[in-house]
C-alpha cells in the first residue's frame, strides 16, 4: 500500500526534477507520444489476445425469470433471450453498473423484532455502486473537458459541459464540480481498501497503485487550476503543438504541469497491462454478453471434441441376459447375439 | 504439581497470529474439511490421466514426477480454449463486491473462500507466466510460482466451492467463479487428483446409467416397487414403461430420485402425474441418470455422460425429452447439452405438450423441457384436477436451486405449480431467494458425509433464512427442484431449523393430484396419515 | 435486588468484552473480519455470537428467564461452534470466558456493597449455563453424526427396501 504510494510520489518527483534540470522536453514531448502509442497498441494487443480464445460455451448468468411460457413474465433485461435484450443488459451494466447496484451487505441488525435480538440481514448496499459510478462519470467528464486544450475552436458541446460543471459559480477560476467529486470518489475507493479489513487483506500493490496514480493526477490537476495557476494559453499552445505533431518547447511551462502530464502518461502506459483493462473487458464477458437462449439456438464450440461414450450396443452387450430376463425390449435377443 | 489449564488457556491453544499475507498461508487438511480421494481403479477405468493412490491428509500426495509441467501445460491449454478464463484472469479489480455473497465465506469465515481470493489462487499463478509485471516483480504484485503446497491449496478451495454462481451475479464484470472452479478441478484431474464421491458416481453413470451402479433389471424392479407404493396410496398402479420404442416422450430424471429418500416420493409424483395424463412416454435404463456428475469433473466428462440422452432418444425414436427436477442436470441441459452433443437427432421435433398443445419454443433446439414448465402449463390450461387442501398441514417455502436459478432462470414456473398445489406458501427473505438464492452448501459433488461439518457451516446462510421463516411464519416444509437439494437440505434443516421437512415439487403435486378412479386418500406419498382427512359418512354401514 | 441492578449497569461492557473474547478464539483468518470496528460488519457468525452474548449475560445476572428462551438464544451459537474446527473443550471454554470479565468488571462493585454471596450465585449460574451448553453441544454433535448415518441410509433407502424384498421373496419360495 505504501510502496505504491512511494512509487507514485517518486514518479512525480522525477518529473519535477526533470523539468527543473532542463529535461522538460523528455517528459513533455517524448513521453506523451510514447505513452499514447503504448496505450493504443497495448489495448489492441490485449483485446486481440482475448479474442484469440474462443467462447466454447454460452454461460450467461441469469438474473431473473427466463423466457418460457406465455403466462409467465420474463425478466427481459436481467435474463435476456434476444440480442436486443443483451444490448439492453450490457447498456445497464456499462452505463449504470447494474450488477454492482444489486450489491447487498451481510450485516447484523441488533434489535430484530422477530428474533428478539440480533439477526443477520442481507440488505442492499449502494455505497460502492454510488461512488464507483461517480468516479467513472466524473473521470469521463473531466476527460471530455480537457479536450478544450486539444481543439481549436473549442466545440460547443465541450463549452456546454464546462458551463454545467461550473454551474455552482463558486470561486475564480470557477470551481468544477467533477474535479471535486472525482477527488472525493478516489478517496472513498482508497479508503475502503485501507480501512475495510476484508478489502485490505485481499488488496495488492496492483490495486493501490492505480488509485494513488489517479489521485496524483487529480491533485496535480486541481493544483494547476486553483492554486499554482498555470498560464492556460501557453499550455494550450504546447498541447496543440503536440496534437499537430509539431511540438513546441515545454521549457517555460510550470513544473507541476509536467508532473501532471507525466502521471497521465504513466497511467496510459499502465492501463493495458493491468486490471484497468476491465473497461474493455466487460464487453467480452460471456456471463453478460450472451443471451439465455441456449435451448432455442445452438451455441457452437469450435474445439468440440469428438463424442466418446459408452454406447447403447456396448451397454446391451454387457447386460443383455439380465435385461432379457427382466423382459426389457432389446435390439438383439440373447440367442441372436450369441451367434 | 502440574497445573491444569484454565479455560482461557484451552481456548488459546491455537496457532498464533501469522504475520504473512494470504499468499503464504497454507490450508490445514483437518478431517471434516476435505473429501475422500478417488480410488485408483476408478480413475483407471475412466481413463483419467495419472491415476494414483494418495491421501489428502498426507504430506506427500504422490504427484507424478513432471507434475509442474503437466499443470503449466494444462493451464496454457485452458487459456487457449476458454476466453472466459483469460478474461477472468485479467479483469478482476478486487472490488470485494463478491466477498460476502459466498455462502462458504459467510459460513466458514475463511478469507480464501471469498470468491475473489479463490480466483486469486489461480490468478497469482497466471501473473507469473502471463503478465509482464508479474514476471518482473513477482510476489510484490501478487504473482507466485507453482509448488506442491499451491496444488494442495487449489484442491482444497476448489472443493469448497459449489459452483453456485451467486458471486457472478453481483460481480460488475460477471466474473464467474464456477468457471474458475471447474477449470481448477480439471487441472487437478490432470495430475490424478479427484474425489471419491464424484468419481465413483461418474464411473457408475458411465457404465450402468445410474449413480449407484445398479444393473438395468434391478433398476426396473426398484421403479416398479415405487409404482406399487403408488397403488398403496391411491389405489391406482401407474405404468412404468422402460426402453420402449415409438413413444413420443423420453423422460429422464436424476437416478437419485429412484434410490434416495425423499427423492423417491418425487418420483412417485411423476409416475402418478404421467399416468393420470395417459402420457405417451418411456423411461430408459440406459439413459437413466439425468444428474451429470461429469460436470463436477471436467467439461469433457460432462459431455461424455450427457451424450447418452440424445443417443437414447434417437434409438427409441422419441420426439422430445422431458427432464425431471434436478439442478446440475439442468445447468448442463440448458447451457451445455446442445453445444456438447447437438444438434439433436434429426427426427426430434420442437417439444409440444400433447395435453395442452403448447409448443415450447424456448426449447426448439435442445428439444428438452423441464417438468416444472410442463406442469405449470398443464395447470394453466386446467388439464389436471388438484386438491391443494391435502397439503394443508404444511406451510411451505421454496428453495431456488442455484443452477436453475442462475444458469437458466427457472424461478416462477415452480412457484406457479407450488401455489396451485399448496394453500400455504411463504417466501424466505428477499435477498436469499430467486436469483439471489443461497446454495444448500453441498452442490457440485460436495454432498458427501465426510465433510458434514463443512456442509453445515456452508449451508448456514440458507439454514438461517429457513429458520427465520420457521419462527416468523411457522414454515414446516421446504420444496425444491433439485435432487442434490433433496439429499442435502434434510440434514441442513435438521441442524439449523429442526422440524422442517424437505421434498421435491412433484411430491406435492402427486399429493394434491385428484386422479380418475382413485381411492380416497388417507395418507400422503410417504404413507404418513393425512391429518385433515374427514372421516367419510357412514357409508361403510351398508 | 441490588445485585441485579449492578449487573444491569455493567451489561454493555461485559457483553462487548465477551463477544471480543469469543472472536479472539477464532483462528487468525476470521478475527479481522468479525471484529471490524469501523463498519459494523456483521455476518451470521458475529450475529449468532451477539445473540448468545446478551442472553447469556441476562441469565447469569439472574434476570427472570425461562430455560427455553435461554436455550433458544444459545442454540445457533453452540451449533455453530460444534461444526467449527475446535476441540470440544475449545468450543465450550468460551462460556467460561465470561468469568474473568465478570470478576474484573462486576466483582469489585459487588464486594463494595457486600453482595459477595449474590455474586458467587451468579457465577454458579454461569456454571449451570456451561452445563446446559454442554448438553446442547453434545446434541448438536449427535445431530451431525446422525445426519451422516441418515444420509447414507437415505441415499440407498429404496435400494435397501428392494434388497429386503428380494431376501423375503427368496425365503417365501
Amino acid at each position: 500500500m505504501f510502496a505504491s504510494l512511494i512509487l507514485v510520489l517518486l514518479m512525480g518527483a522525477i518529473a519535477w526534477v526533470g523539468a527543473s534540470i532542463g529535461l522538460a522536453s523528455l517528459f513533455g514531448v517524448v513521453l506523451p507520444y510514447v505513452a499514447v502509442v503504448v496505450f493504443i497498441a497495448g489495448l489492441v494487443w490485449r483485446m486481440v489476445y482475448w479474442a484469440k480464445s474462443p467462447v466454447p460455451f454460452a454461460i450467461p448468468t441469469t438474473g431473473g425469470q427466463e423466457a418460457s411460457l406465455d403466462f409467465i413474465k420474463q425478466a427481459k433485461i436481467d435474463c435476456p433471450s434476444t440480442t436486443w435484450g443483451v444490448v439492453k443488459r450490457m447498456f445497464l451494466e456499462v452505463f449504470f453498473f447494474r450488477s454492482l447496484f444489486r450489491n447487498t451487505l451481510a450485516e447484523v441488525r441488533e434489535n430484530d423484532p422477530v428474533n428478539n435480538g440480533p439477526r443477520s440481514i442481507y440488505y442492499s448496499s449502494k455505497w460502492l455502486w454510488c461512488f464507483s459510478l461517480l468516479f467513472h462519470y466524473c473521470f469521463l467528464l473531466v476527460f471530455i473537458r480537457h479536450f478544450r486544450f486539444f481543439m481549436e475552436p473549442v466545440p460547443s458541446c465541450i463549452t456546454f459541459v464546462e458551463t454545467i460543471d461550473g454551474i455552482m459559480q463558486i470561486g475564480a477560476p470557477r470551481f468544477f464540480m467533477t474535479g471535486g467529486i472525482l477527488l472525493v470518489a478516489v478517496l472513498f475507493l482508497l479508503g475502503r481498501r485501507i480501512f475495510n479489513q476484508r478489502l485490505r487483506y485481499l488488496s495488492l500493490a496492483n490495486d493501490y497503485f492505480p488509485l494513488w496514480l489517479i489521485l496524483g493526477v487529480v491533485v496535480s490537476g486541481i493544483c494547476l487550476r486553483y492554486f499554482d495557476k498555470t498560464e492556460i494559453s501557453q499550455v494550450k499552445i504546447f498541447l496543440m503543438g503536440l496534437t499537430h505533431f509539431s511540438p513546441v518547447s515545454p521549457e517555460h511551462l510550470n513544473a507541476i504541469f509536467i508532473v501532471h502530464l507525466t502521471l497521465v502518461c504513466v497511467l496510459l502506459m499502465y492501463f493495458p497491462f493491468s486490471k484497468l483493462v476491465h473497461a474493455p473487458g466487460v464487453f467480452f464477458s460471456p456471463t453478460r454478453n450472451l443471451a439465455n437462449n441456449t435451448r432455442r439456438v445452438r451455441h457452437v464450440n469450435p474445439w468440440n471434441p469428438p463424442k466418446q461414450f459408452f454406447t447403447y450396443p456396448e451397454y446391451e452387450d454387457a447386460y443383455r441376459d439380465a435385461m432379457a430376463e427382466a423382459g426389457l425390449p432389446l435390439e438383439k435377443q440373447p440367442e441372436k447375439a450369441a451367434e | 504439581m502440574a497445573k491444569l489449564p484454565t479455560p482461557q488457556m484451552l481456548v488459546a491453544s491455537r496457532p498464533a497470529f501469522p504475520e504473512q499475507d494470504w499468499l503464504d498461508i497454507k490450508p490445514e487438511f483437518a478431517p471434516g474439511s476435505f473429501c475422500y480421494p478417488a480410488k485408483k481403479e476408478t480413475m483407471e477405468l475412466l481413463h483419467m490421466p495419472n491415476p494414483h493412490d494418495w491421501d489428502p491428509a498426507a504430506e506427500d500426495w504422490n504427484l507424478p514426477e513432471n507434475w509442474e509441467k503437466i499443470l503449466c501445460d494444462a493451464f496454457a491449454e485452458r487459456l487457449e480454449k476458454h476466453r472466459s478464463l483469460k478474461l477472468f484472469m485479467d479483469i478482476c479489480v478486487r472490488c470485494g463486491a463478491c466477498a460476502d455473497k459466498c455462502h462458504f465465506f459467510l459460513g466458514t469465515n475463511d478469507p480464501k473462500n471469498m470468491p475473489v481470493l479463490r480466483a486469486e489462487l489461480l490468478r497469482s499463478l497466471y501473473r507469473r507466466d502471463y503478465t509482464m509485471l508479474g514476471k518482473l516483480l513477482g510476489k510484490k504484485v501478487g504473482a507466485r510460482s507453482w509448488d506442491k503446497d499451491v496444488v494442495k491449496e487449489l484442491f482444497y478451495y476448489a472443493y469448497q466451492c459449489t459452483e453456485c454462481r451467486r458471486c457472478s451475479l453481483f460481480c460488475p464484470y460477471g466474473i464467474d467463479t464456477a468457471e474458475i472452479t471447474a477449470i481448477v478441478r480439471e487441472l487437478m484431474h490432470e495430475v490424478g487428483l479427484g474425489t471419491h464421491w464424484i468419481m465413483d458416481p461418474v464411473k457408475n453413470c458411465s457404465f450402468t446409467g445410474n449413480h449407484l451402479g445398479i444393473q438395468p433389471h434391478s433398476f426396473v424392479e426398484i421403479v416398479e416397487m415405487l409404482a406399487d407404493d403408488c397403488e398403496t396410496v391411491t389405489g391406482i398402479r401407474p405404468k412404468t414403461p422402460f426402453n420402449e420404442k415409438g413413444h413420443e416422450i423420453l423422460f429422464i430424471t436424476p437416478s437419485g430420485d429412484v434410490f434416495a429418500d425423499p427423492g423417491i416420493y418425487t418420483f412417485m409424483g411423476y409416475l402418478l402425474l404421467f399416468h393420470e395424463l395417459d402420457l405417451d412416454y418411456t423411461f430408459s435404463t440406459y439413459a437413466s441418470e439425468g444428474g451429470n456428475f461429469g460436470s463436477f469433473t471436467s467439461f469433457n466428462m460432462a459431455k461424455k455422460l450427457n451424450a447418452k440422452m440424445y443417443a437414447e432418444a434417437e434409438r427409441l425414436g422419441a420426439k422430445w425429452i422431458l427432464g425431471g427436477e434436478c439442478g446440475h442436470m439442468w445447468r448442463v441441459i440448458n447451457q451445455y447439452m446442445d453445444t456438447y452433443n447437438g444438434p439433436s437427432p434429426s427426427h426430434m421435433i420442437t417439444p409440444k405438450s400433447p395435453i395442452t398443445g403448447t409448443v415450447f419454443k424456448n426449447a426448439a433446439s435442445t428439444k428438452m423441457v423441464h417438468i416444472a414448465e410442463f406442469t405449470a402449463d398443464l395447470i394453466h390450461h386446467n388439464k389436471i384436477k388438484l386438491d391443494p387442501s391435502r397439503n394443508d398441514h404444511i406451510v411451505t417455502t421454496f428453495h431456488d436451486s442455484c443452477n436453475p436459478a442462475r444458469a437458466m432462470g427457472l424461478l416462477d414456473e415452480p412457484r406457479y405449480v407450488l401455489k396451485h398445489v399448496c394453500n400455504n406458501f411463504v417466501e424466505m427473505p428477499e435477498n436469499t431467494i430467486r436469483e439471489q438464492t443461497f446454495c444448500c452448501g453441498a452442490g457440485s459433488g460436495l454432498n458427501t458425509e465426510e465433510i458434514m461439518e463443512l456442509r453445515m457451516r456452508a449451508g448456514m446462510p440458507r439454514g438461517n433464512a429457513l429458520r427465520y421463516v420457521q419462527q416468523k411464519f411457522g414454515v414446516n416444509h421446504m420444496a425444491c427442484v433439485c435432487a442434490i437439494d433433496r439429499a442435502t437440505l434434510p440434514p441442513l434443516a435438521d441442524y439449523w431449523a429442526p422440524g422442517v421437512t424437505v421434498s421435491g415439487l412433484h411430491e406435492l403435486v402427486g399429493n394434491a393430484l385428484v386422479m380418475k378412479g382413485e381411492a380416497k386418500r388417507t395418507m400422503d406419498l410417504r404413507q404418513e396419515d393425512l391429518p385433515n382427512v374427514v372421516d367419510d359418512e357412514p357409508e361403510g354401514e351398508e | 435486588m441490588l445485585s441485579l441492578e449492578i449487573f444491569r449497569a455493567h451489561k454493555k461492557e461485559v457483553v462487548a468484552a465477551w463477544v471480543e473474547a469469543v472472536f479472539a478464539t477464532y483462528p487468525f483468518e476470521t478475527t479481522g473480519f468479525l471484529r471490524t470496528k469501523q463498519d459494523p460488519f456483521g455476518n451470521p457468525v458475529a450475529h449468532m455470537t451477539r445473540e448468545a452474548a446478551s442472553t447469556l449475560f441476562d441469565a447469569v445476572a439472574g434476570e427472570d428467564m425461562h430455560p427455553p428462551t435461554v436455550k433458544n438464544a444459545l442454540d445457533r451459537f453452540i451449533k455453530l461452534r460444534a461444526v467449527q474446527k475446535f476441540l470440544p473443550s475449545q468450543s465450550l471454554a468460551v462460556i467460561h470466558a465470561m468469568k474473568p470479565i465478570l470478576r474484573e468488571q462486576v466483582l469489585p462493585k459487588m464486594q463494595d456493597v457486600g453482595q459477595l454471596a449474590a455474586y458467587l450465585e451468579a457465577e454458579s449460574r454461569l456454571d449451570s449455563l456451561a452445563l446446559l451448553a454442554f448438553d446442547m453441544y453434545c446434541e448438536a454433535r449427535e445431530t451431525v453424526a446422525e445426519a451422516r448415518i441418515k444420509e447414507i441410509r437415505n441415499q440407498h433407502a429404496q435400494l435397501a427396501r428392494w434388497a429386503q424384498r428380494l431376501e423375503d421373496g427368496g425365503k417365501a419360495e
